[in-house]
């Protein structure tokens, strides 16, 4: 057992239907470190939702164990798990807010749950509102607030019993993109300043760009790849990691150059304009047939595809420059994108 | 037709049916609102499914609705005089009245606690809760508007009942409207009582509509 806050062992998940057995995960083996901001992505479908609702035991695993803190969730009983679930926040797509509660009384509920008084939970909550900047709209019933306003209200209530961990189920899904970026800044926020250790599920790649430190690309019921998110972005080595790093990619798939020269940008030359200099020091043009390159906490991260002149001395003499400049670079033949 | 005695038996009418209507009310409250949250936590995507007594509460509900009132009434009798000590008059007819609305009951307090969102259930079960605060802090409250307009359907159907009644002696406005009406061919004094059963009903429907919109947050 690692020591990781959320450790994941041969986690399989089966769902009986009447027609058919339907599996939703299969053998996941995952672990979240404490300070971590896991991100896990996936197409609709692979199962991870259902990963996240094993994570605190909303959905029971068929197969394996899902060790929280040390403790084996699988093998707690009732009362020990709702104890351990206020530990592990969570957040929604749909926010499910109680509609017939004010903004402050959603609020209050864990904190109702969990046994605490009244006037000490109202308090608390209005603590927790300010946190979220929503401290004017303690008196609103959710139909009153916004989609983000909403979010922000499930994320202070998510946090009302001062969990280790706070797992958010595709919560900016239903969001427009600004205030997506809002709320993935507070949830940043809530992870460098309280140190909660947060898991998000999404299928949006720029979700994992902007906050994640780590992600797992999950693909039909299973882990296809597992880093650090720049190892991920720079190098993708499967089809799955790929279909989200560069999801314009696949759609293409016409021939488009014969001898081509793959170049990795990994985040150390991103002030330096290698391409332009190569170009400079061969004295020969080259056709740039595909770049994707991504600022990841300030760096540059990605990569271009060009075309090599057809000449082999001058195309040896590029690549020699470009690996001189600590780049990787890879020949590539009959470079379809 | 309106001297002193008629206005009087009218008044006691309604007095009648009144306390009919609403203790029946409340026993079948007190015995469907239970059934409605088993049926609801006990079904298979319930928060504590278990088979077995979703089918029994079904089964009796099916069952017990499927009897014609006028027949569940006479069935009863040897029941209801156990109960009440007397097989006439109100409080004789609240033992069928409860019996027959109790399941009816439960089918309305089923259907509103199932408006609920499976998400806020979800939420509520991701922060800890049991499964009686669940009940207790979710579905109740959150279905509150749908439970009271659940709760005026009840009460107008279950006065339509007690009027039933009157044809076995049930008291109320029911027989006197078939004392009068029916034996007598008194048309006018029917007529009065048809109309005191239509104003009744109104208000408990305005009433119950309105208690429903006044505690309802989702739409203000």
């Amino acid at each position: 057992m690692g020591q990781g806050i959320i450790e994941i062992r041969g986690l399989s998940k089966t769902f009986q239907t009447k027609q058919a057995e339907i599996q939703a995960l299969d053998g996941i083996d995952l672990s979240v470190q404490k300070g971590d901001i896991f991100g896990i992505i996936g197409m609709s479908g692979a199962g991870k939702s259902t990963l996240v609702r094993c994570m605190n035991m909303l959905e029971r695993p068929t197969q394996g164990t899902v060790f929280f803190d040390g403790k084996d969730l699988c093998t707690l009983s009732e009362p020990e798990l709702r104890r351990v679930r206020r530990s592990i926040g969570m957040i929604f797509q749909q926010f499910n807010l109680l509609m017939q509660r004010t903004a402050l009384e959603n609020v209050c509920f864990p904190l109702e749950i969990a046994g605490m008084h009244r006037t000490e939970a109202k308090v608390k909550a209005q603590e927790l509102l300010d946190m979220v900047g929503l401290s004017d709209r303690a008196a609103s019933y959710p139909t009153q607030l916004s989609g983000g306003q909403k979010q922000r209200v499930a994320i202070a209530r998510a946090m009302a019993t001062n969990p280790k961990v706070l797992l958010c189920d595709e919560a900016t899904s239903a969001l427009d993109p600004t205030t997506t970026q809002s709320i993935l800044s507070l949830l940043k926020n809530i992870n460098s300043r309280l140190g909660i250790t947060i898991v998000i599920i999404t299928h949006e790649m720029n979700v994992i760009e902007k906050i994640c430190n780590r992600v797992a690309i999950i693909d039909s019921s299973r882990i296809a790849e597992c880093g650090l998110v720049e190892d991920v972005f720079t190098n993708p080595k499967t089809a799955a990691a790929r279909k989200f790093v560069y999801p314009n990619a696949e759609s293409r798939s016409v021939k488009i150059g014969r001898h081509c020269l793959r170049i990795v940008f990994n985040g150390n030359s991103s002030d330096e304009p290698v391409l332009a200099n190569m170009i400079l020091a061969c004295r020969a043009p080259v056709n740039i047939l595909h770049a994707d390159t991504k600022d990841l906490n300030g760096r540059a991260f990605g990569q271009m595809v060009v075309q090599l002149p057809e000449e082999q001395e001058l195309a040896r003499k590029m690549v020699n420059y470009i690996r001189a400049r600590g780049l990787t670079a890879e020949e590539v033949d009959n470079y379809v994108g | 037709m309106w001297d002193e005695s008629t206005v009087l038996m009218l008044l006691q009418g309604v007095g009648e049916s009144l306390y009919m209507t609403l203790m029946s009310t409340l026993f079948a409250y007190i015995i469907g609102l239970p059934a409605g949250i088993f049926l609801v936590t006990s079904s298979k995507d319930g928060i504590r499914p278990r088979p077995w007594l979703f089918k029994t509460l079904d089964v009796i509900v099916n069952l017990t609705r499927s009897i014609p009132f006028l027949i569940l009434l006479v069935a009863i009798i040897p029941f209801t005089r156990l109960i009440t000590g007397t097989t006439i008059g109100s409080t004789a007819t609240v033992v069928p009245l409860t019996l027959s609305a109790a399941p009816f009951v439960a089918r309305l307090v089923e259907s509103s606690l199932k408006e609920v969102d499976a998400g806020v259930v979800e939420a509520a079960q991701s922060m800890g809760a049991s499964n009686s605060q669940i009940v207790w802090k979710v579905l109740l409250p959150e279905s509150r508007p749908s439970l009271f307009i659940g709760g005026a359907i009840a009460i107008t159907t279950i006065l339509g009942y007690s009027a039933m009644a009157g044809f076995v002696g049930g008291g109320g406005l029911g027989t006197i409207a078939i004392n009068y009406g029916y034996y007598r061919y008194q048309n006018g004094i029917m007529f009065v009582t048809v109309v005191l059963l239509v104003l009744i009903v109104q208000v408990f429907q305005g009433a119950g509509m309105k208690i429903a919109k006044v505690l309802d947050r989702r739409k203000q």
